[in-house]
């Protein structure tokens, strides 16, 4: 029996774990954006998990699916908005390296 | 039976190319294998029967983010940055401990909570997690929540465009 | 209510206050002048009013406007009661009011600031009200504290300039300010002691109090209340601030430093006077302090040049000589002399001024002479002042000082004796003034000597209305032992009825001894001022000779120089004061006070520049931190599980 609500939830910390390490050792920013997105999969497959392994409890609802949409919608605005930043500190440093971003300690 | 097959074939999968995109140099090939991942996850989501959020997976994120991506990296070019360097060591161990330790207390969390719910019923209705009941769901009950979403990703497009204009004062 | 009416005699000043406070820049200065003196005008009638009801039926009139402070136990009425003693002075204080803002009038017509000045001069006006009309002993420190800051505004009125070489007109302000600083803690401490004791502030209700109270605490009391006294009526100790208050214009030194504020002093032991004769030993140092400062601010007086300052010395002298008549018991004498001295002295400032105005701004006397016939209505006005205050008969100082020194007779012949010295140095002094001024030959240049002209109308038209109140002010009080009624005392009486029940019986002088003491003193202020005038009028060897004398000039020098006083007072207190600070400053300041506050800063400092260093300004690191606190409210929940 794999196909349970805990191993959807261990695989589900495992890749949220993978992006967190991915966002802290990476310095293309890049990198670290993916790492974002897939922590939010993460998420999204513990709310979908969620919703399906307590279907009784939600009356039949999707409301866990619901959320996914949203945090699909938000990460995508997320990331337009991300590289967008990325592209036009690009232009002005040309470099995407977060080492590099130190202006936060003057 | 073929379920658990399924399900550990694909989280096997959606991890290994999880742990490939983190640990590739070029970042194309780690947005190559983000969306190799989510391939396998939006068979998850199918298996627990979702299939309009898996579709949406494919096609949004996929589809339409990472090609963002992969267009932003073709455009800016980092390959001549010297970004594989990566990170000291001793830094790149912290951070594996700490994302060891969120697995290992969300292993915690998870074998101790679960106890509290409620096991799976197999009783589960025909069309849920349809397109047809999500689109009641969305258009009925959480219609302002979905508006104010939309008004979010259009607050998003208009920044995003100001953002990536040329001349930014 | 229909005693409403009080509560517009201190409220009419107050609204010329606002409105030349206020407005009165844009003004005409002519409005500005009618506004001072009709708003003082008013009280005046007023105030006359008031009289005319108490000399009716001898009832006080009493109207409380509203509760100001109540706190337990503690109520303090914003309430006015006139008796007879608070209706002399608020009728001295409107009326020589009312003629000093009619002679500001003419007085002030140059200066620039015309509304500011009448402005104050009715703040004045106003607080001195609240002052001697309050039924408590707070509402009379809140006008006791408002003459002062008037006083202080006013003596600072020409702030721009230079009072001596060493003193602008703003530091005189601040002397006049800081020395009366001394008196009023006294005071407070005083009030604070009153209701502590007896529970009360109310004077009504203090006169029924017990005072068969512990004697140490009743003079305890009474001290400070006096210590209060001569920081305002300017006696020994505290009188040093009075001479260099003559940096204000005239009419406030006529005003405040002569007829109204310094009288404070007075009036307050006056109100207060059963409680002070329940201690033999403050009696006995008002009337020491008040002999000794008649005399010795009197020797001052010979020999100073400015004709200001002649008048300050004797303005201080004859408070003195109030005080003495407060410290033997003889109230209505003191009050008497109060008000004739309100008259006389407020005409000699402002005949002083007019002298001053006369000579184009010059107050040296060596300068002037040979007035006489320049400005005759002057030197008329000023001549009926100088013998009021010399207690020529018949004009209003004779029967005033007469009768304190009679009274003072009964009680201490020693006291008398000096009072009698300071009497004959006051008619030498006066006379020399008058001389130094009037006679003798002119010593102005060609230029000023076209310029000397007689005041304005309105002016003379003062000088001689308080020209005819200083000669026959004294009418009032004639002794019985010149056939008279001695109408002042009888109505005063009903005041100091509580303080004289407890002092019992007065030894009555026989009329033959009466008039023994004042042919004695009328002998001996003809002598002095034969003596000055004599002196003084013509070139006389004798002067020079005096100063050239070892000895003589020796005196001379310390009394011209007001016995180093001022020098004293410097070195010892302000001196003392200032090195004590600087000590403090440098060694406490410096070092416990900065060394902590500095050390404090230090360990800031300190710890700040460790925790700086985990602001790596490294978006990792802020991801770290953020993970870290998401580890942790993570293992937070796992623990609960």
């Amino acid at each position: 029996m794999f196909f349970t609500l805990e191993n959807c939830l261990i695989l589900s910390v495992i890749l949220f774990s993978i992006g967190c390490y991915g966002v802290l050792t990476k310095r293309n920013i890049l990198v670290i954006l993916m790492s974002i997105e897939l922590m939010l999969n993460a998420v999204n497959l513990s709310f979908i998990s969620f919703n399906y392994f307590n279907y009784n409890m939600m009356n039949g609802e999707e409301m866990g699916h619901f959320f996914v949409l949203v945090i699909i919608a938000i990460a995508a605005a997320e990331a337009a908005v991300g590289l967008a930043i990325l592209v036009a500190l690009f232009r002005n440093r040309d470099s995407a390296d977060i080492e590099k971003l130190v202006e936060m300690k003057w | 039976m073929i379920l658990d097959a399924l399900f550990l074939i694909n989280a096997l999968l959606a991890v290994g190319f999880a742990v490939a995109m983190i640990t590739r140099k070029n970042p194309i090939y780690s947005a190559l294998c983000l969306i190799a991942t989510f391939f396998p996850l939006a068979f998850i989501f199918l298996l627990l029967w979702a299939p309009f959020v898996a579709m949406i997976q494919i096609m949004v994120y996929a589809g339409a983010i990472m090609v963002l991506f992969v267009f932003v990296i073709m455009m800016i070019n980092t390959e001549k940055q010297e970004l594989e360097a990566g990170k000291p060591k001793w830094y790149r161990r912290i951070a594996g401990a700490i994302a060891f330790l969120f697995v290992i207390v969300g292993f915690y969390s998870i074998v101790m909570g679960i106890n509290s719910i409620a096991p799976v019923d197999s009783s589960i209705k025909e069309e849920f997690g349809s397109t047809a009941a999500l689109g009641h769901l969305i258009f009925d009950k959480y219609l302002i929540q979905f508006e104010l979403v939309s008004v979010l990703i259009l607050v998003a497009v208009i920044g995003a465009v100001f953002l990536a204009k040329k001349n930014l004062d | 209510m229909g005693n409403t009416y009080l509560l517009f005699i201190p409220i009419l000043p107050l609204i010329g206050f606002l409105i030349n406070g206020l407005i009165g820049h844009k003004l005409n200065r002519k409005v500005v002048g009618t506004i001072g003196g009709a708003t003082v005008l008013g009280s005046f009638i007023l105030s006359l009013m008031t009289l005319f009801r108490i000399l009716g039926d001898g009832n006080a009139v009493s109207y409380v406007a509203f509760h100001w402070i109540t706190i337990a136990d503690l109520d303090i009425t914003f309430g006015f009661r006139i008796d007879q003693l608070s209706a002399v002075m608020i009728n001295v204080i409107t009326g020589v009011g009312f003629l000093i803002h009619v002679y500001s009038n003419g007085y002030m017509h140059e200066d620039k600031s015309v509304a500011r000045f009448f402005a104050y001069l009715n703040l004045f006006v106003f607080s001195m009200l609240i002052l001697v009309m309050a039924d408590n002993i707070v509402l009379m420190f809140l006008g006791w504290e408002g003459v002062g800051l008037c006083s202080y505004l006013l003596i600072g009125f020409w702030y721009q300039d230079m009072f001596t070489k060493k003193l602008s007109n703003a530091d005189a302000g601040k002397k006049a300010f800081i020395v009366n600083r001394v008196g009023d803690f006294g005071f407070l401490l005083a009030i604070f002691l009153i209701f502590m004791t007896f529970g009360t502030l109310n004077f009504e209700q203090l006169s029924h109090a017990d005072m068969n109270i512990a004697g140490g605490l009743i003079t305890a009391i009474t001290l400070l209340l006096f210590l209060g006294a001569t920081g305002k009526s300017a006696q020994i100790p505290l009188y040093i601030w009075l001479p260099d208050a003559m940096a204000g214009p005239t009419p406030v030194s006529a005003l405040i430093h002569a007829a109204t504020m310094v009288t404070a002093g007075i009036y307050m032991i006056g109100r207060l006077s059963f409680m002070f004769v329940h201690s033999e030993t403050t009696m006995l140092t008002i009337a020491v302090i008040g002999t000794l400062t008649a005399v010795f601010s009197a020797t001052m007086g010979l020999t100073q040049n400015d004709i200001k300052k002649v008048l300050a010395y004797s303005t201080v002298s004859q408070l003195g000589y109030m005080f003495m008549a407060m410290g033997v018991g003889a109230f209505s004498a003191g009050i008497f002399h109060l008000m004739t001295h309100a008259f006389f002295k407020a005409l000699l400032f402002l005949g002083a001024g007019s002298v001053i105005l006369a000579c184009h701004h010059e107050q040296d006397m060596r300068k002037m002479g040979a007035l006489k016939d320049k400005i005759p209505t002057t030197f008329w006005m000023f001549a009926i002042g100088s013998l009021a205050l010399m207690g020529i008969p018949p004009f209003a100082g004779f029967f005033s000082k007469d009768d304190i020194l009679a009274r003072v007779f009964v009680e201490h012949k020693a006291l008398w004796a000096l009072g009698l010295v300071g009497a004959g140095m006051t008619a030498f002094y006066t006379a020399r003034m008058v001389a130094m001024t009037f006679f003798g030959t002119s010593k102005m240049t060609k230029k000023q000597e076209l310029h000397v002209h007689e005041p304005g109308i309105s002016v003379r038209f003062v000088l001689i209305a308080l020209g005819v109140l200083s000669a026959i002010g004294g009418l009032i009080g004639i002794p019985a032992a010149l056939h008279g009624g001695a109408h002042f005392s009888h109505f005063l009486d009903p005041v100091f009825e509580a303080a004289q029940a407890h002092q019992g019986g007065h030894h009555h002088l026989s009329h033959l001894t009466e008039w023994i003491l004042m042919v004695i003193s009328i002998a001996v202020v003809a002598t002095g001022g034969w003596l000055g005038f004599d002196i003084y009028s013509k070139e006389k060897s004798i002067r020079k000779n005096f100063v050239k004398h070892p000895i003589g000039g020796k005196l001379h020098h310390i009394s011209y120089n007001k016995y180093y006083i001022d020098e004293i007072y410097d070195f010892v207190i302000v001196k003392s004061i200032m090195g004590g600070s600087k000590a403090l400053w440098k060694f406490f300041d410096v070092t416990i006070i900065d060394g902590f506050v500095n050390f404090v800063a230090d360990i800031v400092a300190f710890i700040s520049g460790i925790m700086r260093k985990i602001q790596t300004g490294h978006t990792n690191s802020y991801a770290f931190s953020i993970f870290i606190g998401a580890l942790g409210i993570l293992i937070y929940i796992a623990s609960r599980l």
